[in-house]
């Protein structure tokens, strides 16, 4: 049997496997190991351990279950209630101003957390209930919660960042940094964006009534609620910034950091300790798996020379680069309406990257092109993550009011996917300034 | 069928216990790692054993929820045609799925069993300062498999069962 019928089966298989439900942990593993019996007979199957083994002797991924960790503890913690308080007290006249709050409060929870979920749940829990109060446009206030949420994604930490890098070999550490003004990118368009609707429509947004506007002692003595997590912020980021730490040591600093955060707000117990671990280890090992599975796989596409093949076909059509890369990003983001983020990276990342770097693009700029469309992908409907999680957090609404909210900040996200490959030094500054 | 219910039921039970005991690792591997930046970086005199001993914590906590993620059906999964599927059409996709998943876990229970024997055959200790055995560690890879292999089965029975008689198990 030749390579390219062979290829195509893998794929075809690939796509059975995925399309049916299963884990796709094994699906990827289980295919991969149909294949090998196949052509190299029993002794390839060795491959599967190997697989195994190499996620978990890999020091930088024990980042991810510290930065899920980091996330579970600061939903519950009070952080993001005080934080919220105070935004109430300094936005509240302007315009839009509780919305664009909400959206610079999510950018610095996503400075603390690795993953989506803290972001739009405390967002929707302490944000939403005075926006809706306020006679905001709840379309608005959706879309404002469920972006600024996740923008955990691109802001370090981040957990799909360590996945990325692990999968595609790339430095963890750059790879954190460089999603950190990509963030705040998307997170100033978001907030441009519901300053303009608001002042051109004051109605979606209206400025709190004079009754409720609080004297400047009291707007100062509330910010001292953003000491300790822009502390936290700091520790993290710093150190990996500046070299000290590793991503993973970071991490653990930070889970320390945010327990002492609930511990100061008087909300540390036994139960919040136990619930936080347990829903760590839940996602982290769903991701873990997922990274088992993905090793299996992609051993045997490299070894059996797929990798180079679907390479070489794209190269040798010699198109114009920026128009292969273009279209992998029309392909991402139309992936990312029916999958979630994880499944789509590990799929998409090995097939793209090795073509990416023969086209002379810098890996480490696609990889976090790469995240900001992931990031995407948590907001399109019908598969948004974010989406989900509004409706858990609100079961009476309608799902179709959900996704209508995301269109103009998804809008807002592709302007700023297009922004960051038009203008690569948003990316890769930050990573190149890194110490060490 | 009754015995059949309460051997699955025992089945569930030793996966949820297993993550549930792994989740708790997860404090343990928080403070190694602290105490590891702290002895390096405010005490300026790093311990040998921190790095590895966080790495064999972590490895084992990742593979050993596995089974039970598969009980709580927590793993990632592409269930876009498949929730389109009759209730019936679902737990027969599920049936030739759970092959494709035991056939991988068996592989792994398999060549992870002969790692994990070669390396207690060699008394392997890993190459660093500390130096440890690292058989304990390699051993948790057929333990996790064994343990997967378990609710696996469990899951195949039950979605067969479904898929011959038209209800679940009770």
């Amino acid at each position: 049997m030749n390579i390219i019928t062979l290829t195509i089966i893998l794929f075809v298989a690939l796509i059975l496997g995925l399309v049916s439900g299963m884990p796709i942990a094994f699906a990827l593993g289980g295919i991969a190991m149909v294949f090998t019996i196949f052509l190299w007979g029993p002794e390839g199957l060795f491959m599967s351990v190997t697989a195994t083994y190499s996620n978990m002797s890999a020091f930088v991924l024990i980042a991810i279950p510290m930065f899920i960790f980091m996330g579970f503890v600061l939903e519950k913690s009070g952080v993001a209630d005080a934080l919220y308080t105070t935004i109430r007290l300094w936005a509240g006249r302007v315009n839009g101003g509780l919305a664009i709050g909400t959206v610079f409060i999510c950018t610095i929870i996503a400075a603390m957390v690795g993953i989506i979920g803290a972001g739009i749940i405390t967002a929707a829990i302490f944000a939403l209930p005075p926006m809706l109060k306020h006679g905001y446009d709840k379309h608005l206030a959706y879309g404002a919660i469920m972006a600024g949420g996740c923008l955990g994604v691109l802001i370090p930490p981040s957990v799909q960042m360590v996945v990325y890098a692990s999968i595609a070999e790339q430095s963890v550490g750059r790879m954190l940094l460089g999603g950190f003004f990509p963030g705040l990118v998307l997170s100033s368009l978001y907030m441009l964006y519901i300053g303009i609707r608001t002042a051109l429509n004051p109605s979606l947004g209206p400025g709190l009534p004079p009754e409720e506007r609080v004297s400047w002692p009291r707007k100062l003595a509330a910010t001292k609620s953003l000491i300790l997590p822009i502390a936290v912020v700091v520790s993290v980021l710093g150190s990996i910034f500046l070299g000290i730490a590793t991503p993973t040591e970071a991490g653990a600093i930070g889970c320390v950091g945010v327990v002492i955060c609930a511990a100061v707000h008087r909300r540390l117990s036994w139960r919040l300790l136990k619930e936080a671990a347990y829903g760590t280890a839940k996602i982290f090992g769903m991701v873990f798996w997922i990274l088992i599975g993905a090793a299996c796989f992609n051993q045997f596409y490299l070894a059996m020379g797929a990798a180079s093949l679907v390479k070489g076909l794209l190269v040798g059509l010699e198109i114009n680069p920026w128009i292969i890369l273009i279209a992998m990003q029309v392909i991402l983001i139309l992936l990312g309406m029916i999958m979630e983020d994880l499944a789509i990276m590990v799929i998409a990342a090995p097939i793209f990257t090795p073509i990416v770097i023969s086209l002379g693009f810098d890996p480490l700029w696609f990889g976090v092109i790469f995240v900001i469309n992931m990031q995407i992908a948590m907001l399109t409907p019908p598969f948004g993550f974010a989406n989900f999680y509004m409706k858990g957090l609100l079961p009476e609404e309608n799902m179709a009011e959900f996704y209508r909210s995301t269109y103009p900040f998804v809008g807002l996200q592709i302007i700023g996917l297009g922004l960051c490959m038009a203008f690569p030094s948003i990316v890769l500054w930050l990573p190149n300034m890194m110490i060490r | 069928m009754k015995i059949l219910g309460r051997v699955l039921g025992f089945a569930d039970r030793v996966s949820l216990w297993s993550g549930k005991v792994m989740a708790y690792g997860l404090f343990p591997l928080i403070a190694v790692l602290v105490y590891g930046v702290i002895r390096r970086y405010v005490f300026n005199s790093p311990v040998i054993w921190t790095h590895e001993l966080s790495l064999f914590m972590f490895g084992g906590i990742g593979v050993l929820v596995g089974a039970a993620l598969l009980q709580m059906g927590a793993h990632i999964k592409v269930d876009i045609v498949y929730n389109r599927l009759s209730l019936r059409g679902r737990v027969v996709v599920d049936a030739i799925s759970d092959l494709l998943l035991l056939y991988f876990i068996v592989i792994l229970l398999w060549q992870g069993a002969e790692f994990a024997l070669y390396s207690i055959a060699i008394t392997e200790h890993t190459g660093s300062v500390w130096g440890p055995v690292v058989y304990p560690f390699k051993t948790v890879i057929p333990i996790a498999a064994f343990l997967i292999l378990l609710q696996g089965l469990a899951k195949f029975i039950r979605d067969l069962i479904f898929a011959i008689r038209g209800k679940a198990l009770s």
